[in-house]
């Protein structure tokens, strides 16, 4: 019998590993997979096909620590005419006519936010291009975070582009 | 890099699928040929060793009979471990064609070493052939055969794990720091792991199940290389998913995707498969099942290599959707280019254009009336009697004022675009003839549509645009 003794081994052991990787799969979903939203937007067509710049939608992103979200209204100034027979522009007119906000799920995260003050106008003044954090949205038909965000990265390109790297300019 | 992107033109999404499944063949040649190799000179090495310490002839007779299953002949060397280097590095510099990935020049160092590692094997396979087999030297030429091997199949790999990491093309430069990142450690030791295991799969097959082979046993040989196969193979096999873990935990955000995951839990549920073949091996009197053994490890080698497919695709996604769209672009140009040639025979047709013009245009514009874009009857009248500066501008709008966002490019046929824009000019010019009482009068389409008699011309027109937008600005 003790001959045998392996295979009961060999299957808890395979077996946890089995599960350990399923497990991080559906970490992968909770945490990392690009967030689905309320309507399928899409980077591609509007910043790659009609060329839009980031600034016309995110107006706050030279003015304030937050980028900015366009409203419901920037996005019906054009699309009350255009795309109109498309479903998700459908969605975005019933949001519209019921005078709703559109709630948009969060994808750049930074893991500890509440330690880190981050201003994007002191950025975008600084003349870092929009994609060296965002990457290319251009061709990002769902939008996902590109970078780690990590600490290590921060400062990294600090260093690069002698930029502070005292821990004050951005743990205050 | 800098000779692909001299050389190479920007690929399309079906030579890019095309590359995918290359890199699929070539990595499956490779590696699993590479970690036989590494894991029979490991073996060997240390028998030789033995050998030397215990003057026991056994040892050195299968020292020698595992170098050579490894490496049966010169062209087995050459096309499972030479020839796959060289199309591996063409593919990722294909597929990274533009890109700023900073282990490129890494790579063909790998390949190099890979392929030196493996020559010197080779010198010392020969040399176990000749009298006094267990010298200092012969020891020697396979330690050091093997330590480049080691060496330059970390290099490769690493630097393939380095295109996993996008993030890190800008951060990191030097080559110490980018291979010796914990992604990159551990890939490579799930590569050892890997090569442990297939290591006793092949021992077991080729040992005891290739047809002939087993015959020439001693029953204290076969009895030796059992043992040793197995053993290797369940080493390798308990170390593959723990490293495997590691390395899909480390992996960058970009890299991953569920389907990963899966493919990962799919590898250890094969693996477990092998796992009873190789302990019905070691526990049972006789060695049997040796060709599904090795397919089956085989197959976790695929699925490696499928992962790793997965992996890039996912981290460079932006980047070969604008390979992509440089391809379409370049299509798209010589399109235009080609129908540039046949201009003049395109006839632009007024219905039509007033037909175009409802679909399309009317989305956006009004004659006089601001919707998306401005009204028409404030910004045609400068193309008045310039018909291919009109019709330039819709092929390829630029932003003139920046209070509307910009037009896209409609991507419509020339004839279309021509049609739209003699409709366009034939709105605006019947008025100011009826402001002089005359009856309404189509334009001159003949001499509209030849070029530089009427208006100013093209170059004149952009100028003049910028003017505009300029003095916009200034306001």
């Amino acid at each position: 019998m003790k001959k045998y003794l392996g295979i009961p081994v060999g299957l808890a052991f395979f077996g946890f590993f089995v599960l350990a990787y399923l497990a991080l799969a559906s970490d992968w979903h909770r945490h990392k997979r690009a967030p689905d939203q309320p309507i399928d937007f899409s980077h591609k067509i509007h910043v790659g096909m009609v060329g839009l710049e980031c600034l016309f939608c995110h107006e706050t992103a030279d003015k304030s620590t937050f980028a900015g979200i366009p409203t419901v209204e920037k996005c019906m100034s054009c699309h009350k005419n255009v795309a109109t027979n498309r479903p998700e522009i459908q969605k975005l007119a019933a949001y519209w006519n019921a005078q709703t906000p559109m709630e948009w799920n969060r994808v750049h995260r930074i893991r500890v936010r509440n330690h880190v003050y981050f201003s994007h106008k002191r950025h975008v003044k600084a003349n870092i291009d929009c994609a060296a954090c965002h990457g290319e949205v251009e061709y990002m038909d769902k939008i996902r975070q590109i970078s780690s965000l990590e600490m290590g990265w921060c400062v990294q390109c600090h260093r690069q582009k002698e930029a502070p790297t005292d821990c004050l300019t951005c743990h205050r | 890099m800098e000779i692909f992107n001299q050389y190479v033109l920007p690929p399309t999404r079906e030579h890019l699928e095309l590359l995918r499944y290359l890199m699929v063949l070539g990595y499956l040649v490779l590696l699993p040929y590479v970690g036989i190799v590494i894991g029979s000179a490991l073996l060997s090495f240390f028998l030789c060793v033995g050998e030397r310490d215990t003057s026991n002839p056994l040892y050195s007779r299968v020292a020698k009979e595992l170098i050579d299953m490894a490496m049966p002949s010169r062209v087995a060397v050459l096309v499972f471990g030479i020839l796959p280097l060289p199309v591996i590095w063409i593919i990722h510099g294909q597929w990274l064609i533009h890109s700023i990935a900073n282990t490129m020049h890494l790579l063909p160092l790998g390949a190099v070493l890979v392929a030196a590692g493996l020559v010197v094997l080779m010198a010392y396979r020969h040399s176990l052939d000749g009298e006094g087999q267990n010298s200092i030297t012969v020891i020697g030429t396979c330690g050091i055969g093997l330590a480049i091997l080691l060496l330059g199949s970390f290099v490769l790999l690493g630097s393939v794990t380095r295109f996993f990491d996008p993030e890190r093309w800008i951060t990191t430069h030097h080559a110490v720091r980018l291979l010796t990142s914990w992604n990159v450690i551990w890939r490579y030791l799930y590569f050892l792991a890997g090569a442990l295991s297939i290591t006793g799969g092949a021992i077991i097959f080729f040992f005891f199940t290739w047809p002939g082979r087993a015959k020439r046993l001693s029953e204290e040989e076969a009895r030796l290389t059992k043992y040793l196969g197995a053993g290797i193979a369940i080493a390798g096999m308990v170390l593959f998913p723990v490293f495997g873990f590691f390395y899909l935990f480390t992996l960058p955000i970009v890299a991953l995707s569920g389907q990963l995951y899966w493919v990962g839990a799919l590898g250890v549920g094969v693996l477990f498969i092998a796992f009873l073949y190789v302990y019905r091996v070691l526990v049972g009197p006789k060695v049997r099942f040796g060709a599904p053994t090795f397919v089956l490890f085989v197959f976790v080698f695929l699925l490696m290599i499928v992962g790793d497919q997965l992996v890039l695709v996912n981290a460079t996604e932006e980047h070969i959707a604008a390979l992509v769209t440089e391809a379409e672009e370049r299509e798209a140009e010589i399109q235009l280019e080609r129908e540039a040639m046949r201009s003049a025979a395109i006839k632009p047709d007024i219905v039509r254009g007033q037909e175009v013009f409802n679909s399309v245009c009317s989305t956006c514009h009004r004659m006089e009336e601001r919707l998306v874009g401005p009204p028409l009857g404030s910004v045609l009248p400068k193309y008045a009697g310039n018909m291919d500066g009109l019709v330039s501008f819709i092929q390829k709008p630029s932003k003139v004022n920046p209070d509307y966002p910009p037009m896209p490019a409609p991507g419509l046929p020339l004839v279309d675009i021509k049609s739209v824009a003699a409709y366009l000019l034939n709105q605006i010019t019947p008025d100011s003839k009826n402001a002089q009482g005359g009856a309404p009068e189509p334009v001159d389409l003949e001499r509209a549509t030849d070029e530089g008699e009427a208006g100013p011309t093209q170059g004149e027109l952009v100028e003049e645009e910028r003017e505009d937008t300029d003095q916009r600005e200034g306001e």
